[in-house]
């Protein structure tokens, strides 16, 4: 290199005074509009007209500047950044969920500071395969409007510091006059909030824990505690068993620990063309759940007959007498054929006695020790349904001078009348609620807890199994976790964190010993999310005497109900009512009944349509007649729903819904039925005799699925479409194609004129087993946190305009008293040969080369022509403005759509709209909207892979439906690449696509479905609402 | 130059009284004077055409979630008035080219009020499209412009683009053809004008319009030209309408029948809906001699003809639906007769294809009162066959999942109400200051079709019936 310099002219070569001057300016003449502002006119170069000009333009400027309004956005930087945070990357912090019931271990996902999404954490021992809809919905309650902002007393809001004075004093009064404090609350998993809360008895010894779940698992636990000594679920293990017999528990949906369940059961029931086995699986069940309709053989019978199943089986089994119901023998048969320690009963009843017996079947089954083990028992469920009763006596005769209640709101979910009458009796009542609900309302004080994402915290779901909770952002209010404010009150050091690490350093670490040293332990936990050590014994003594006994209690319980029987179940989507506030949860369909934002009474399709109840059979209007449903003397009127598979006399009608105090009137839908729970014995009972009248009235349902009266022969291809696909395991043994057996003639005919594009590079696609998905909706709670898809309330929903990317289509085969149910998740197929796309006029929607199907919101000027054209039905249109996306403000709530949800649900408000993904265009009024396969995760994942310089591995690139999906039925991923999973599933067997006759070529395929029976059933989709 | 015209056959112009001047008279009156009736029916129309607006303001304003369209439904009521509109103006064209070129002398009469009826169905046609847009403001996206978004193109494959093309070149034209025929006219009102604003403002519209032989060979000239030039455009826009369902995959919509169908469809509602008005023009301008019974007829006979293309294609396309053994394809059809918009289909039915077979008989059709409700009735099915196709198809698809109804709401309602509004509105403007009878067309054919020009040939050639009496005439040929 030389240095020489190069000139450009003399100038420049002698630094000329004139040049430097000039070169160091950027314009080197004057700039004609400066001078007219800077010189006087008299002397300058500008003349009058300059001035002129320069009036004019400054004073329109400035007019234009003032008169329009300019939206203020606030936005603040970092001064000081934190150390982990990167905008626009995601961070990940292991975690642990336990709300309503619901456990989870999980993955919180932050983004610059804000939690938005829930995703299972891999490593977990109970729950490594998904998450339910509920953990990935709870982000919502988060950044819910109607959580408590500060301490109150009454109505009025209180500082902290006045809250622990005045509540302080109180306590101190009640213990000196040796008055009980009761503490009410839901199971607790936390070791560390356990040992609080032991602190504080030490501090007021007066002081007692009473433990109860609104849905009621008493009876399994007080069977265990006469069978084997111990009050405690023993650990189930699905993928062990070969045959599996649930008799009503709908342990795929909603019993004990389903996200488990699930990920275990499917894990045992995933074929392929190697692989040719699976177990089996028989569910005897009243009121259809997912469960039962994934079952290879289902027995719907009405709930007493559960009751006489479950002793058909004991005599069989057990007592070596006869079956009086033949299809429960041939199940009997079954399960002794299946070997020792090769089967697993499931019993849903929370009548001790049937538990009983489920616990003597599984043991003369020998499944104690394999399929059922005591080493790890559950802790999540450890109320007692005697503790609601002696809370509302002891508040009536004064014994209970103090009351808490934490985690629960039992003015809501108890069973037991005058609840919310005794609280007021106590000196001292106070909720831990950290948003508004009726038990909050009924008590004194609201000392509200943190949100679970904003605590530490610790769990124990399965003995011997710790999982730590770790705050993953600062607390958004002024509320204060409740174990220190109850070891505030104790006067003791109130510092949960501290006190978390301390209870782990003393209890935890030392019963393992792969992490030397206590930080080097707790910093790895917190990483991991998990610890497993050295959980119980395996078995324990079993101790049959009760046995027989409960057999003739049984029979008796079950003689005892009358004709119509009514049973209440636990929604998977609200759960107990704990859910029933998050609009999340409420829009996600019923998998079963396909219906939202309310609860019905189930009954038999035949029953209603005998009985007059069919009164909107095209759905029009989605309209369903109200009938009167009487228990015990008290009733509730609800709209009465014909489901395919509810046996006649039997109605089932879920709980969790009816909640009065929530924050939204668009929220408190259906009725609360919890007042007519019956007794036994000690026990809630979920069964009871019941009357059902039809009143005159009438109620709009929001469901999302209907299916029209053509029940004329075949005409029209209705029931012969091949939209889903199914075999059975004896078929499938034969020939891997079965069930299948039309696709190679319909590849054969899949030929073209034009050019095909060549795809190197990616490839995404989708394979969906139909066999492993039980149709939860995980997934689509999953893709609407992910996608922000809007949330549009029930009115819309009525007008069927539910936004979801992703839904689960639901078909029937078989009969309508008894029917096969296939569970179908519906997205965009991503078709390659795409009819939206050449419809577009504007090309708004249109092909990646990597084979997605793309939208362009801001090209998007909504002809809906691509809806339209889409013989998918995927695509969904803004209707209105739901999510406050464009300049147009609220002005949909004066329209004549009265409940559009956005509003009321607080999706304008700038705290809930926190819960947003920053990588997802929110959609603006008037466009088209659809599944993108999450191309956000797509390109991060890619981008990953781009920095570290190496290819795009298998399973990296995910989308936000296949990580919720507890059973693996998803499986995503570049069909390119050779080795990937998702090229085996496409190239497998049972592979078919939806609808491909008609050349879309989608890039969403689905996998037949194979139950393992004996019988084949005719293929054909029914229609159920017509029988007449 | 009059070409000798049978006396046998009907005259066009009816009245012995007639000359040059009378028909001047004639047709200029409407122009020339005042009418409550006019001003409450102005009133009327106007106060609904505002409805329109405000209709439309509170869909723009709101969002297209005002309509009672759905996730499956993403069309209903606004692309059947699209349609609907869009066949009514058909006839217009078709009456100007078609029968202009095959040399029909009875379109004189009827052809500047059907001109007129088309440019302002297209108008109302055209508002659907563009209001049935998500983002209305965004709607220039549709039209190929260079643009600094890359540039971004318009999608040339989507048949709704083809529409943009095929319905401007059509309104254009329509426009054009419409106007010219009008200058010679207003050069007459011209003429006759007291008022020198009137007189100035007639002398403008017509562009100074002289009336000298050169004029009238280049008028003439030009009026052949854009009748060649309109010719194919009244096959080709309800053709490529029809495409905006014939090209997509939705069963009940993909079908190749489509182009002729809805070409034959679109002229026998434009022909009804030309009824419609002229029956009541005739009646209020007092034209009676210049729209006769015989020219109700002939367009009775177009209808009649139409109304059973439009009848033989319904059932071909149940016959294909059969024949072709696809399933999706014959349920869509068995889901249109006897799903649950079977109500829909059989007003479609009897409207389309029964009723017009009333026709056949001459006293039928020669029958203004019958005219007139048959009229009403043909309009009412081809609303409904719009419907029909698009929403019965879309309702019930591939997907059982997904079905779904379609249930309008009050803002479905003001729109479509309003758009008729708009177009008796501007039917009602054109009538009180345009000649609704082309009057230099009528004065062509005055001398070879007029019963006045007849009846003095055959006093001429000495006819022993003394004058022409078309009826007796008629009944003395048949006897």
């Amino acid at each position: 290199m030389s240095d020489k310099t190069y000139w450009k002219g003399i100038e420049e070569k002698e630094q000329l005074e004139g040049f430097r001057s000039v070169a160091q300016k950027e314009f080197v003449d004057e700039l004609p509009v400066l001078s007219s502002i800077t010189e006087p006119i008299s002397t300058g170069k500008s003349n009058r007209r300059d001035f002129l000009k320069m009036l004019g333009f400054s004073v329109t400027a400035a007019a234009v500047a003032a008169s329009c309004e300019m939206p203020v956005r606030k936005s603040i930087p970092y001064i000081w950044r934190p150390e982990e945070i990167v905008p626009g990357i995601a961070n990940y912090y292991a975690s642990a969920f336990y709300q309503g019931g619901d456990f989870g271990a999980v993955l919180v996902k932050t983004r610059e500071g804000r939690p938005i999404k829930i995703e299972a954490n891999k490593q977990s021992s109970v729950t490594k395969t998904g998450t339910s809809a509920r953990a990935q919905a709870s982000v919502l309650s988060l950044y819910d409007g109607a959580r408590f902002r500060n301490p109150k007393r009454a109505k009025e809001n209180i500082t902290w510091e006045q809250a622990d004075n005045e509540i302080g004093i109180k306590l101190k009064t009640i213990a000196a006059s040796g008055g009980k404090i009761a503490l009410f609350s839901n199971t607790i998993i936390s070791p560390s909030t356990l040992s609080v809360i032991s602190d504080f008895k030490s501090a007021y010894p007066t002081t007692e824990h009473i433990v109860y779940d609104a849905v009621s698992y008493s009876g399994i636990l007080d069977a265990n505690e006469k069978t084997f000594g111990k009050r405690g679920i023993p650990s189930y293990n699905f993928a062990k068993a070969k045959v599996i017999v649930g008799v009503g528990a709908d342990f795929l949906g909603t019993w004990i620990s389903p996200t488990e369940f699930a990920g275990d059961y499917a894990s045992n029931r995933k074929v392929n063309s190697e692989k040719r086995e699976m177990s089996r699986h028989i569910q005897i069940e009243a009121v259809p759940t997912i469960t039962g309709f994934k079952a290879d053989t289902r027995i719907a019978v009405k709930p007493s007959e559960e009751l006489n199943a479950l002793i058909d089986l004991y005599s069989v089994i057990v007592a070596g007498g006869s079956a009086k119901n033949a299809k429960v023998g041939k199940v009997a048969e079954e399960l002794k054929a299946a070997g020792a320690g090769n089967s697993l009963v499931a019993v849903g009843s929370n009548d001790t006695n049937a538990q009983v017996l489920a616990n003597a079947i599984n043991q003369a089954l020998g499944n104690y020790g394999t399929t059922l083990t005591w080493d790890r028992p559950y802790n999540l469920k450890q109320g007692s349904d005697k503790a609601l009763t002696t809370l509302v006596e002891g508040l009536n005769a004064g014994t209970y001078k103090a009351v808490f209640f934490l985690d629960t709101n039992p003015v809501y979910s108890s069973p037991v009348a005058g609840l919310a009458e005794a609280i007021k009796k106590a000196e001292l009542s106070v909720s831990f609620a950290n948003r508004v609900d009726e038990t909050a309302v009924a008590a004194q004080y609201v000392c509200p807890d943190n949100h679970w994402l904003e605590s530490w915290n610790d769990a124990e779901p399965k003995a011997g199994i710790f999982n730590t909770t770790q705050p993953t952002i600062s607390k958004l209010f002024d509320t204060r976790p409740v174990q220190e404010t109850l070891l505030k009150w104790a006067g003791k050091p109130a510092d949960y964190y501290e006190y978390i690490q301390k209870y782990w350093e003393a209890n935890i670490y030392g019963k393992q010993s792969k992490y030397v040293g206590f930080w080097a332990f707790w910093d790895n936990i917190v990483h991991d999310g998990e610890v497993v050590v050295a959980g119980n014994a395996a078995t324990l003594s079993f101790n049959g005497a009760a046995a027989s006994t409960a057999a003739s209690e049984l029979a008796a319980t079950a003689a005892g109900l009358g004709a119509l029987q009514v049973k209440f179940y636990e929604s998977i989507a609200v759960g107990d009512g704990f859910w029933s506030d998050n609009p999340y949860l409420q829009e996600l369909p019923d998998p079963v009944s396909k219906i939202t934002w309310d609860n019905y009474i189930m009954v038999s399709p035949v029953w209603y349509a005998k009985n007059g109840y069919n009164i909107d059979p095209d759905f029009k209007e989605k309209r369903y007649a109200v009938g009167k449903l009487t228990v015990n003397g008290k009733s509730v009127e609800l709209p009465v729903v014909g489901v395919p598979g509810t046996p006649e006399g039997t109605l089932a009608v879920a709980v969790g819904y009816g909640r009065e105090v929530v924050a939204h009137s668009e929220l408190s839908v259906g009725k609360n039925v919890y007042g007519l729970l019956g007794k036994s014995g000690d026990n809630f009972t979920n069964v009871a005799t019941a009357t059902l009248t039809k009143t005159d009235k009438t109620a709009l349902v929001a469901i999302t699925q209907t299916h029209f009266n053509i029940t004329l022969q075949d005409l029209g291809g209705i029931k012969t479409r091949k939209l889903v696909k199914e075999t059975t395991l004896n078929e499938y043994k034969k020939n891997d194609t079965a069930g299948n057996e039309d696709r190679a003639a319909i590849m054969e005919e899949m030929v073209t004129l034009y050019y095909e594009h060549k795809r190197p590079g990616h490839r995404w696609t989708m394979a969906i087993d139909l066999n492993s998905c039980d149709g939860c909706g995980a997934c689509v709670v999953a893709c609407n946190i992910e996608n922000n898809v809007p949330i549009v309330g029930k009115d819309q929903v009525i007008r069927a305009r539910e936004m979801h990317w992703l839904r689960i289509d639901r078909y029937y085969t078989g009969t309508v008293e008894n029917p096969d149910v296939v569970f179908q998740p519906m997205l965009c197929q991503h078709c390659d040969n795409a009819p939206c796309e050449n419809v577009c006029p504007v090309a708004a929607t249109n092909h990646s080369n990597e084979g997605l199907n793309q939208m362009a919101y801001n090209r998007c000027i909504g002809t809906r022509y691509c809806a339209n054209n889409c013989p998918y039905k995927v695509r969904r249109f803004n209707w209105y403005d739901y999510q406050q996306a464009d300049a147009f403000d609220k002005q949909y709530g004066t329209s004549n759509d009265q409940n559009v949800a956005s509003e009321t649900l607080g999706l304008h408000e700038p705290l809930t709209r926190m819960v947003l993904n920053p990588d997802v265009t929110v959609r603006s009024r008037g466009v088209m909207e659809k599944c993108s396969f999450c191309v956000q995760r797509l390109q991060s994942a890619k981008l990953e892979a781009k920095k570290e310089n190496r290819v795009l591995g298998d399973g990296e690139a995910t989308t936000a439906c296949q990580t919720a999906c507890a059973t693996g039925a998803i499986i995503f991923g570049d069909r390119n690449d050779k080795n990937s999973e998702v090229l085996k599933a496409f190239e497998d067997k049972r592979t078919f696509g939806v609808i491909e006759e008609i050349h879309t070529m989608p890039n969403v395929v689905y996998l037949t479905q194979v139950r393992n029976r004996e019988e084949t059933k005719q293929y054909e989709i029914i229609d159920y609402y017509h029988e007449s | 130059m009059h070409a000798y015209e049978s006396e046998f056959r009907e005259p066009l112009i009816n009245g012995l009284d007639k000359t040059y001047t009378k028909i001047t008279d004639d047709l200029v009156a409407p122009t020339e004077r005042n009418s409550t009736m006019w001003w409450i029916m102005v009133l009327l129309t106007g106060a609904g055409s505002l409805f329109f607006v405000f209709c439309l303001a509170w869909t723009v304003w709101f969002g297209i979630g005002t309509w009672g369209l759905n996730k499956t439904i993403g069309w209903a009521w606004d692309i059947t008035n699209f349609v609907w509109w869009i066949g009514i103006g058909h006839a217009g064209t078709l009456i100007s080219a078609i029968l202009l070129l095959f040399r029909q002398r009875y379109r004189t009469g009827i052809n500047r009020a059907a001109e007129a009826m088309t440019i302002f169905a297209v108008i109302c046609a055209g508002m659907f499209p563009i209001f049935h847009m998500g983002r209305v403001w965004d709607a220039p996206f549709i039209f190929p412009i260079p643009n600094t978004r890359g540039p971004l193109w318009v999608n040339f494959n989507s048949p709704l683009l083809w529409d943009v093309f095929a319905i401007s070149t059509y309104f254009s034209v329509s426009l054009l053809f419409w106007y010219s025929g009008l200058m010679p006219d207003f050069a007459t009102i011209r003429d006759r004008s007291k008022g020198k604003l009137r007189k100035k403002l007639y002398n403008i519209a017509s562009f100074g319009w002289q009336g000298s032989a050169k004029q009238w060979q280049r008028f003439e000239s030009l009026s052949l030209i854009l009748a060649g030039l309109s010719t194919p455009l009244v096959l080709s826009v309800h053709t490529i309408v029809s495409f905006d369902f014939a090209t997509s995959v939705i069963p009940g919509w993909h079908t190749t029948i489509f182009p002729p169908y809805f070409v034959a469809g679109a002229i026998f509602s434009g022909f009804a809906m030309v009824e419609t008005l002229m029956l009541i023009v005739r009646k209020l301008f007092n034209l009676e001699d210049y729209i006769t019974v015989n020219h109700i007829e002939s367009m009775n006979k177009i209808i009649v003809l139409t109304g059973s293309i439009v009848g033989i294609a319904y059932l071909t396309e149940l016959f294909i639906a059969w024949y072709s053994g696809a399933l999706y394809e014959q349920f869509a059809f068995y889901n249109r007769i006897l799903g649950k918009y079977l109500w829909a289909y059989f007003i479609m039915m009897f409207c389309n294809v029964v009723s017009p077979q009333f026709y056949w008989f001459k006293s039928m059709r020669r029958n203004l009162w019958v005219t007139f409700i048959l009229s009403i009735f043909v309009n009412i099915g081809m609303w409904f066959e719009r419907f029909v196709i698009i929403v019965t198809s879309l309702a019930d698809d591939y997907l059982v999942s997904s079905w779904a109804y379609f249930s309008p709401t009050w803002v479905d309602l003001g729109i479509y109400l309003g758009s008729i509004s708009v177009f008796l509105f501007l039917f009602l403007l054109f009538s009180r200051f345009f000649p609704v009878i082309a009057i230099a067309e009528v004065k062509a054919i005055f001398r070879t079709s007029s019963e006045a020009a007849k009846a003095e040939r055959a006093k001429a050639e000495g006819a022993t019936h003394g004058g022409f009496v078309l009826r007796g005439a008629m009944d003395k040929y048949s006897k």
